[in-house]
């Protein structure tokens, strides 16, 4: 398995980044979990960044922590659970220790991931549909209609045949995420 | 899905007859002889008269034949011997006619009837929502000192045999302190304030001592899904927490809580035995109880209506549940 991380090129919207730092810079980042049978060091010591315009594939065996540390990226774990050492910072926004809040404007905006499995990744009772546009109307004004439009563009743009049809499928719909019809 | 429908309503009817074949018999061959029973009411009681009795009732037929009279009353209706004598015609669908009271039971059972469905529909809706709520609380707050609190008190609650609370509620609430009103079942379409009023404490006494049971339920289902890599996915397109936690959340962990309170309502209606005896409430549950071990019309209706339900909320349940999850299918 293998995370890669893209940052793209600016959007007009997008907000303007200090030209002296790079889009994602992940420093000094270490991440345990105290569990009942002790300390887990999931990262330990890692630094990288990513530029706007690259892409960084983290390669590495099973297990040595490439998805706690991409989630880390995002915030994604619970906090009560987990220690966090270091800094990560997104357009130059520091997400270590970053309320809730703060992230949640970040989440799916300026940084977003695409999970491994689609068929665990995706709410099984809502369509596909209905999950691109909730996260499309998160962070863009438009009606639903609008965001419905964009949620089949974006269908088509990644190769699902008639994605005006399938945005109204379940996950379960799909076979295996080569996003074939069954 | 009509396919399906059709077979399983077939199966239901098939169960129904089976159970009622079985309670029928189980009370016709058992140790208590409703005729010397009834016989011994009114003191002077004579070989000839049991004996006649006995005739009267069709307790000296044999099993088959009688619960053969049973069923055709059920469907077309049936003439029943009274006494020597007289004889009451009995119009479908009859469930025969009290041994005791001398009325017909499916007028008996459409008068009880009313006060069981007050009692069990709103009781059931408030252990589940008072239930729900604290379980979801308790996971949202998993952990923390208040959840410990929950789950710690819930299980004290759901130690106490539920009919010792009910009568405690009765001794102290309704007897010792007047504290709520009188207990009782008075119709709806009567007086609707006078209704609410004698239901209350039964109500909240079922509520409050079945809620545990949902609080740990609903706790351990949203904990559940909670650990859900869609759920992981809601939090990364940036939702706030509690969309994550109830439009994401909560959809998933309801559908296996609707199942169970499908089938709980199912026997809550099908007699709130309990809660009726302590509270006073003239309702199935009470009334069946009562009937025990004399009163075989009776008995046999209130475990046929018993088996109805249960075997309807089966039905629907499994129907509704593939409404709440679209993975499911009927076939
Ligand atoms: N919530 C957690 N609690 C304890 N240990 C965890 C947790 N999440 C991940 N780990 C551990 O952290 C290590 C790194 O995991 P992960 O990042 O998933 O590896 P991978 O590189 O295969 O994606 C593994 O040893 C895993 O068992
Ligand atoms: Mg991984």
């Amino acid at each position: 398995m293998t995370e890669v991380l893209h940052a793209r090129e600016p959007q007009p919207e997008a907000l303007p980044t200090s030209d002296s730092d790079p889009f994602l810079v992940v420093e000094n980042l270490t991440v345990q979990f105290p569990t009942h049978d002790g300390l887990v060091q999931a990262v330990s010591d890692l630094t990288y960044c990513v530029g706007l315009g690259q892409t960084l594939g983290i390669v590495g065996e099973s297990g040595s922590g490439k998805s706690v540390s991409s989630m880390a990226v995002l915030g994604l774990h619970d906090e009560k659970r987990t220690r966090m050492t270091g800094s990560i910072r997104i357009a130059g926004k520091e997400v270590v220790g970053a309320s809730d809040q703060a992230m949640r404007r970040i989440r799916g905006k300026e940084a977003a991931m695409i999970f491994q499995d689609p068929l665990t990744a995706l709410h099984p009772f809502y369509t596909i549909g209905a999950q691109i546009v909730e996260a499309y109307r998160l962070h863009n004004h438009v009606n639903k209609k609008t965001a419905k439009q964009r949620a089949v563009e974006m269908l088509d743009l990644v190769g699902i045949p008639q994605p005006d049809r399938r945005v109204d499928d379940y996950p379960h719909q799909f076979s295996g995420g080569c996003g074939n019809a069954r | 899905m009509l396919g399906y429908i059709i077979r399983r309503v077939v199966a239901a009817i098939l169960v129904v007859i089976i159970s009622s074949m079985f309670v029928f018999a189980i009370f016709f061959l058992g140790p208590t002889n409703a005729a010397a029973v009834i016989c011994n009411q009114n003191g002077r009681c004579t070989q000839e008269r049991q004996a006649l009795l006995e005739h009267s009732l069709g307790l000296d037929q044999n099993v088959v034949p009688a619960y053969g009279e049973f069923a055709k009353g059920v469907f077309v209706g049936r003439t029943i011997s009274t006494g020597p004598g007289a004889h009451y015609d009995c119009s479908a669908p009859c469930l025969g006619i009290s041994y005791v009271t001398k009325e017909e039971v499916t007028e008996l059972l459409k008068d009880k009837y009313p006060a069981t469905l007050s009692v069990a529909l709103v009781g059931g809706v408030v252990y589940l929502f008072l239930g729900c709520t604290l379980g979801i609380l308790a996971a949202k707050w998993r952990g923390t000192t208040t959840d410990k609190l929950l789950v710690g008190s819930s299980l004290i609650v759901s130690s106490i045999p539920y009919y010792l609370v009910a009568l405690l509620a009765w001794l102290f609430l309704v007897n010792e302190f007047n504290l709520f009103p009188k207990t009782g079942y008075f119709p709806i379409t009567d007086d609707p304030v006078k209704w609410a009023s004698g239901l209350l404490l039964p109500w909240l006494v079922l509520g409050v001592a079945n809620s545990p049971q949902y609080a740990r339920f609903g706790r351990g289902s949203m904990v559940e899904t909670m650990s859900e890599d869609f759920i992981r996915t809601a939090s990364a397109k940036g939702l706030p927490r509690n969309k994550v936690l109830f439009k994401h959340g909560l959809r998933a962990a309801i559908v296996p809580i609707i199942t169970i309170f499908g089938l709980d309502l199912a026997a809550l209606l099908a007699g709130t035995v309990f809660t009726e005896k302590i509270f006073d409430i003239d309702g199935i549950g009470k009334w069946g109880l009562e009937a025990i071990p004399v009163d075989l019309p009776v008995i046999a209706a209130t475990v046929l209506v018993g088996a109805v339900l249960v075997v309807a909320a089966n039905l629907i349940v499994d129907i509704l549940y593939s409404f709440l999850d679209p993975r499911v299918r009927l076939a």
